[in-house]
């Protein structure tokens, strides 16, 4: 059950809003059965903020990102991020969306096994339809690896990496194309305590110096104490976090 | 690095369980190319083949019984020009050792010299035969069995100025026999198969010395072929040597002859007895005031109670309207006769104290078919007497009949018919000495043209107030060579035709490999897909990057690419030895199916090339079918799936499942529709019921097992759950992968099982007249023509032949031109097949056969057809394989042949039969073949219905009786399971690749099993961990497997059965159901080995580990 007072507060400034949702609602439906995962949500999220979506398992938060991330759309409301209204683009748009203006991060980290670290860093550069774009990304790739620490492994394989660095090279990936937003979905999940330590400082670090926005959604109290603000996904709506601030 | 190099790297990286993928694009490249390569191979066997048959020969002109000037040949060369015309003589034989140890029949003597060796691609090594010598091929060698230094007899056929099929043609001394000394054996490339025809089976071939030949038969000088070889840079076509043919030919090339008559008339005639009938037509258009004759030889003239016996009776009058009046003329003719009028001599008049208005009844032979001797007898009255002067005293009115023009005593003559030489007196004998031949009774032209016109002609003669030369040039000049048969044919062009098998043995092959080309493919699909599947997570994550759905999927094709291409090289390299091994098995345990021809392997680059491709772009098409689906999914879903994708598909909903059940029931309803409609019978129509009905089977099995699925997935009854049940459902877990397994295993079924039950047995009972032998026993068939109708009194006389062995209803004798072998016992491409002439009632009254097709009968049997008038076309009837596969024809289309003249002759097909004895010929009414084959003498193929227990006295009576003629005789059941033979071949080849791809088909259902499992090893623990023993959890994978088997078994059998359900009412199939039983057991058993081994497999090892590991 929201409160206009929590709902108010997620949406603040947002006239001039990076991200903004307005209205969203999710609804899955399996036979008969409907289930409402977001009722409604509210979020407006200023450019370069850092912004942990917290909130218990199967609470929608995932979804929550995804549909930021265009990779779902919502069953209702409006969705504007980096001035592109996600709701009503069309796949192709979506697919252009998502290859220029967000950057993902999974709990998993997905690299290709058949390919080494830069080569996975430079996926999503090989769809970008510019020539002299793709043709740049080889280096932006390697000087991205070589500030998170891994250009001594621009030529290894994922199995010959570990899972911190795999993350890493996950995050760089996600930035190869330059994007404006960093959504991260659960990013330090499967990581230990050290490597996860070291992966929010990364993540802190790549949004202040690149003026990153960063949406995280996380279980980790620690990675979520890291970000500006912090929301809670409950009932499907978002509540403010009190004492959560940059 | 780029997207191909992303492509390239997985498919490098994935390779273990890509290896699978390439195997199984290996096995598909290899069976297509292989299919191919096999074409191109017996494709150049036959033109190579076809090229040595012919040597450098271009042109033939080949007279069957007719012998011209053998100086012809120089006339038409040209050395300058490249032109070489050989001459030979070409003869029918049938060849023996001495002592009759050993015969062959159906032996070609050629008369050969020089000039003859010369056309062969390479010389007869310096051998040439001498007076009394031979050349034998290796295949009249073997036979004979005789060697270099042995003698052999050959009897070859005697030519005969008269056609022998006249009764008054002697239809004694046919053959004359020749004793020669082997010199050499002649291989097929030193031009040893030497053939006209195109023809599988390589012909037997012997050659003598021309000049001896031409002795020996009485025709010196003289040659009965030309065969044209042309080396220069502008060579004459046919037209153009037929052209100078008839600027060269001379009377005496159309056995002509010009004869002064006692009035200064010149008269042509001929020494077939008969003037051709081209000669009467152009005489009649002519200005010359012709006189036409026609002289015949009666058996009796009778008044009341005497009768003259014997004697000529001549037929004159104008050919055109102004008619050459003489007072030789006026004296028989002035005033006109009325048709029932007759002149006769005095000599006669005095013989039977006849007098104008006394009736006389002339008795003579009719010349009605196959030598029937049928007396008939015509009455008429004297209309004058008159003495024995002017025509009434002119010997020259006979004709030369063979055995009696040439006798001095009447008592000696030897007529073709028999005569009875006691009926002749001495008055007549007196007659003979001081009037030889001379008529004693003339008549209208147009009354004996009535009674004695043939096939032959119409006029023995005909006179013209010109002068000789006059006359020479008017016939040289009016009458081309190629109405009298003399004309030439571009043998070259028809070789090469020839040469292109009749059938696409490519084609063929793909289609007898299309089940293991589609198993092949489909599991190629199958396994990459599984391939990709596992890496599902990856592909969300490009599509999560902002891939486009379209990128991705090109990207998993290149990847698909790389392998195919791979597959396909592996493939191609493993074709030619695929091909090798079928070329192998081609020349020995499948030499039926090519005849028992000579395959080399020929390999073509650009078939190997075209063929891989073709695999690559076929792989693809399956890729992209598969792939397309994976990616349908969303980023979202693929991202969190760990071992494939889980099934999103909505529930099946009622409305549905009802439209499913509609389906398969049309589907099945539509199938028996078809059957039902097209019924029983072979051909292009019941193949296509065939497939039709089984694909149409195989679909509503297809929507049937679907709609199965949904059933199960929504039987969701808690309280009741079993582990059977629990199996059941899970096989809707994956309802695509399932129905793959099913589609393939069911067409698998299908094909196998229906090959099975369409596989041709010997007719269960031959003696039914509906059956492919058409309820003969014995089928005979001789190398010289058969003269006396067999079961007749005279043949019984002439042959030697026990009393009573046959009647001649017994026999159905047919006349043959010889052509091509359209049966499948011939793989060159039939143009001209062999015509068989026959009496359409002889088959029409016995109802033989059964009708695959035919024109409308009006009620009557289908035979009457070959009487209908269709103009100037010609009726025929075949065997439906040879009319479908070998003709590329249906009923009512028609072939080109050329008649006798040269003229081009329409032949429709008006009817085929079911699986018969008749394969390999076309069967047209005796009166037409007659007509446009007048010189083919005698019948050469008899059908012969004789109780069983007495066919082999008959057949050993009549091989004896009639070997001189070279009859050979075998059952009919022999003849149809030779002919079954080769379709059968072509089914075992069938089912064998057929059953290869079932055994990838039962592989792709292993490799399912082995799947599924593997990917719920997890679940499988946790039931094992519940306190599920591990029988259960085998139960529980079995009863999910086994399912989809049954369904796979099911539809295909329902398929097979309903598709082969004619096959199983028709006369021509034996026992169907037996081996197609045997097939469904072997393919259940080996289902369920594959089944037993994947789970086997999947479940050993510590199952629970797999929990701990989830």
């Amino acid at each position: 059950m929201k409160t206009e007072t929590d709902q108010a507060s997620a949406q603040r400034s947002s006239t001039a809003a990076w991200i903004r949702l307005s209205g969203v609602t999710k609804r899955y439906e399996n036979g008969a059965v409907t289930t409402e995962v977001l009722k409604g949500v509210e979020l407006a999220v200023e450019r370069g903020d850092s912004l942990a979506i917290v909130g218990p398992s199967g609470s929608g938060k995932s979804t929550l990102l995804n549909i930021l991330g265009g990779l779902e759309l919502p069953s209702a409301g409006q969705v504007s991020v980096a001035g592109t209204d996600l709701v009503g683009i069309g796949g192709e748009a979506l697919a252009s969306f998502r290859n220029r203006s967000v950057g993902f991060v999974f709990q998993l980290h997905h690299l290709l096994p058949q390919c080494t670290a830069l080569e996975n860093v430079l996926v999503p550069s090989l769809v970008l339809p510019d020539r002299s774009a793709r043709s740049k990304a080889g280096q932006r790739g390697k000087e991205l690896l070589e500030s998170v620490g891994l250009g001594s492994r621009l030529d290894h394989r994922p199995a010959q990496l570990s899972g911190g660095e795999c993350q890493r090279v996950a995050v760089v990936r996600a930035l190869i194309n330059e994007p404006s937003i960093l959504l991260a979905d659960e990013p330090t999940g499967s990581l230990d305590e050290r490597s996860a330590d070291e992966l929010a400082d990364l993540l802190s670090r790549l949004r202040s110096e690149r003026d990153l926005t960063l949406v995280c959604v996380t279980h980790s109290a620690a990675l979520a104490a890291r970000m500006q603000r912090s929301l809670e996904l409950r009932d499907g709506v978002l509540h403010e976090r009190p004492g959560a601030s940059a | 690095m780029n997207r191909l190099g992303l492509a390239a790297k997985s498919a490098g990286h994935h390779w273990r369980s890509h290896l699978g993928v390439v195997l199984g694009m290996a096995i598909g490249t290899a069976v297509l190319v292989g299919a191919l390569v096999v074409g191109d191979s017996v494709q150049a066997s036959l033109k190579k083949q076809a090229l040595t048959r012919i040597g450098k020969i271009d042109q033939v002109l080949v007279s069957h019984d007719r012998y011209f000037r053998e100086a012809l040949a120089s006339e038409l060369a040209d050395e300058n020009a490249g032109r070489r015309v050989v001459p030979v003589v070409r003869l029918g034989a049938v060849g023996s050792k001495p002592g009759g140890t050993h015969r062959a029949n159906e032996v070609l003597v050629y008369g050969i010299d020089g000039r003859f060796a010369e056309l062969g691609n390479s010389r007869f090594d310096g051998l040439l035969p001498e007076a009394r010598e031979v050349l034998l091929n290796p295949e009249l060698a073997r036979q004979l069995e005789v060697a270099v230094g042995d003698t052999v007899l050959l009897r070859v056929e005697q030519p005969s100025g008269m056609p022998r099929d006249l009764v008054l043609a002697t239809a004694e001394d046919v053959a004359t026999a020749l004793r020669v000394e082997v010199k050499g054996i002649v291989p097929a490339e030193d031009f040893g198969h030497f053939a006209l025809e195109a023809n599988q089976v390589p012909p037997l071939n012997a050659f003598v010395n021309l000049t001896w030949l031409q002795s020996q038969i009485d025709r010196k000088d003289r040659v009965n072929g030309l065969l044209v070889s042309q080396s220069g840079h502008d060579p004459w076509t046919s037209q153009r040597l037929d052209e100078a043919l008839a600027e060269h030919w001379t009377l005496e090339d159309g056995e002509l002859e010009l004869v002064q008559s006692w009035r200064n008339e010149t008269e042509v005639r001929s020494e077939r007895v008969f003037l051709d009938a081209p000669i009467e037509e152009r005489a009649r258009e002519s200005q010359l005031s012709p006189i036409g004759i026609l002289t015949y030889f009666v058996n009796e003239i009778r008044s009341g109670e005497r009768a003259t016996p014997y004697s000529m009776v001549t037929g004159m009058g104008a050919l055109t309207e102004e008619v050459a009046r003489s007072q030789f003329w006026d004296q028989l003719f002035e005033p006109p006769l009325s048709p029932g009028q007759i002149v006769i001599n005095e000599w006669l008049a005095e013989d039977l104290d006849a007098k104008v208005g006394t009736e006389l009844t002339v008795k003579y032979f009719d010349i009605g078919p196959d030598r029937r001797l049928v007396e008939k007898e015509r009455s008429f009255q004297v209309a004058k007497v008159v003495p024995m002067e002017g025509y009434a005293a002119d010997r020259g009115l006979m004709p030369d009949f063979p055995g009696l023009a040439d006798q001095e005593n009447c008592r000696d003559w030897e007529p073709g018919i028999p005569i009875d030489l006691e009926d002749i007196r001495d008055k007549d004998e007196a007659y003979w000495d001081e009037y030889r031949g001379t008529p004693k009774a003339f008549l209208p032209l147009e009354t004996a043209q009535e009674l004695w016109s043939n096939r032959f002609g119409s006029l023995t003669a005909i006179r013209f107030e010109s002068s000789k030369s006059a006359i020479e040039d008017w016939v040289t000049s009016e009458i081309e060579p190629s109405m009298l048969g003399l004309f030439f044919e571009d043998l070259r062009a028809m070789a090469l035709r020839s040469g292109t098998a009749t059938t696409d043995f490519g084609g063929l092959f793909l289609g007898l490999s299309s089940f293991l080309l589609v198993a092949a493919f489909l599991l190629t699909a199958l396994l990459f897909i599984f391939g990709i599947e596992q890496r599902a997570p990856q592909i969300g994550l490009l599509l999560s990057t902002g891939w486009r759905s379209g990128q991705v999927k090109l990207l998993l094709l290149s990847e698909g690419l790389v392998l195919a291409v791979i597959g396909a090289a592996l493939g191609t390299g493993a074709a030619i030895v695929y091909t090798d091994q079928v070329l192998g098995a081609l020349s020995t345990v499948w030499e039926d199916a090519v005849a028992r021809a000579d395959i080399a392997l020929a390999l073509s680059p650009v078939t190997l090339i075209g063929g891989a491709a073709a695999s690559i772009l076929v792989a693809l098409g399956a890729l992209w079918l598969t792939v397309r689906r994976l990616v349908k999914h969303s980023a979202v879903e693929l991202l969190g799936s760990r071992s494939g994708i889980a099934r999103t598909e909505k529930t099946f909903s009622k409305s549905r499942s009802r439209a499913y059940a509609v389906l398969a029931a049309v589907c099945v309803l539509g199938a028996i529709g078809i059957v039902v409609w097209v019924g029983p019978g072979r051909g292009a129509q019941a193949a296509g019921a065939f497939f039709g009905a089984g694909g149409l089977v195989l679909v509503g099995g297809l929507f049937g097992s679907r709609l199965l699925l949904a059933r199960w997935e929504r039987q969701a009854t808690p309280e009741s759950e079993t582990v059977a049940r629990l199996g059941l459902r899970n096989s809707t877990r994956r309802p695509g992968r399932s129905l793959a397994t099913v589609v393939l295993l069911a067409s698998g079924t299908f094909l196998v099982v229906a090959i099975g039950v369409n596989r041709l047995g010997a007719p269960k009972d031959p003696s039914k007249r509906s059956s492919g032998t058409g309820g003969f026993t014995l089928l005979g068939r001789s190398t010289l023509g058969v003269l006396h109708e067999l079961g007749s009194k005279e043949a019984t006389e002439a042959y030697a032949l026990p009393e009573g062995l046959i009647a001649t209803e017994d026999v159905v004798g047919f006349r043959v031109r010889d052509g091509d072998e359209a049966s499948c016992l011939n793989l060159n491409q039939t143009q001209r097949p062999r015509l068989l002439g026959v009496d359409p009632d002889s088959l029409a009254s016995r109802e033989s056969f059964t009708f695959a097709d035919h024109l409308e009968a009006e009620g009557k049997n289908p035979w009457t057809l070959l009487s209908e008038d269709m103009g100037g076309a010609v009726p025929a009837i075949g065997d439906a394989a040879s009319v479908q596969w070998a003709l590329h024809k249906s009923v009512g289309d028609s072939i080109t042949y050329l008649d006798e003249r040269g003229r081009e002759l329409e032949v429709v097909i008006v009817g085929t039969v079911a699986n018969s004895i008749l394969q390999g010929n076309l069967v047209i009414a005796s009166s037409r073949f007659e007509e446009k084959f007048p010189s083919e003498s005698g019948q050469r193929f008899f059908l012969i219905d004789v109780p069983e227990e007495r066919a082999e006295s008959v057949s050993e009576e009549l091989t004896r009786g009639l070997q001189d003629l070279g009859l050979e005789i075998v059952p009919t059941v022999v003849r149809l399971e030779a002919f079954n033979s080769v379709q059968n071949t072509y089914l075992v080849i069938f089912q064998m690749l057929g059953g290869l791809g079932l055994l990838l088909g039962a592989a792709g259902l292993g490799t399912v099993v082995l799947r599924n499992v593997l990917e719920r090893r997890s679940e499988l623990a946790l039931v094992r961990a519940v306190g599920f023993r591990k029988s259960a959890v085998r139960w529980l994978v079995w009863s999910e497997h086994g399912a989809l088997l049954s369904m796979g078994l099911l539809s295909g059998i329902l398929a097979a059965l309903i598709a082969v359900f004619p096959a199983l009412i028709d006369p021509g199939t034996d026992d169907p159901i037996g081996p197609g039983g045997l097939l469904i057991l072997a393919v259940a058993t080996s289902g369920a080995l594959w089944v037993g081994a994947a789970t086997w497999l999947a479940l050993r090892g510590p199952l629970l580990q797999a929990l701990r590991s989830e």
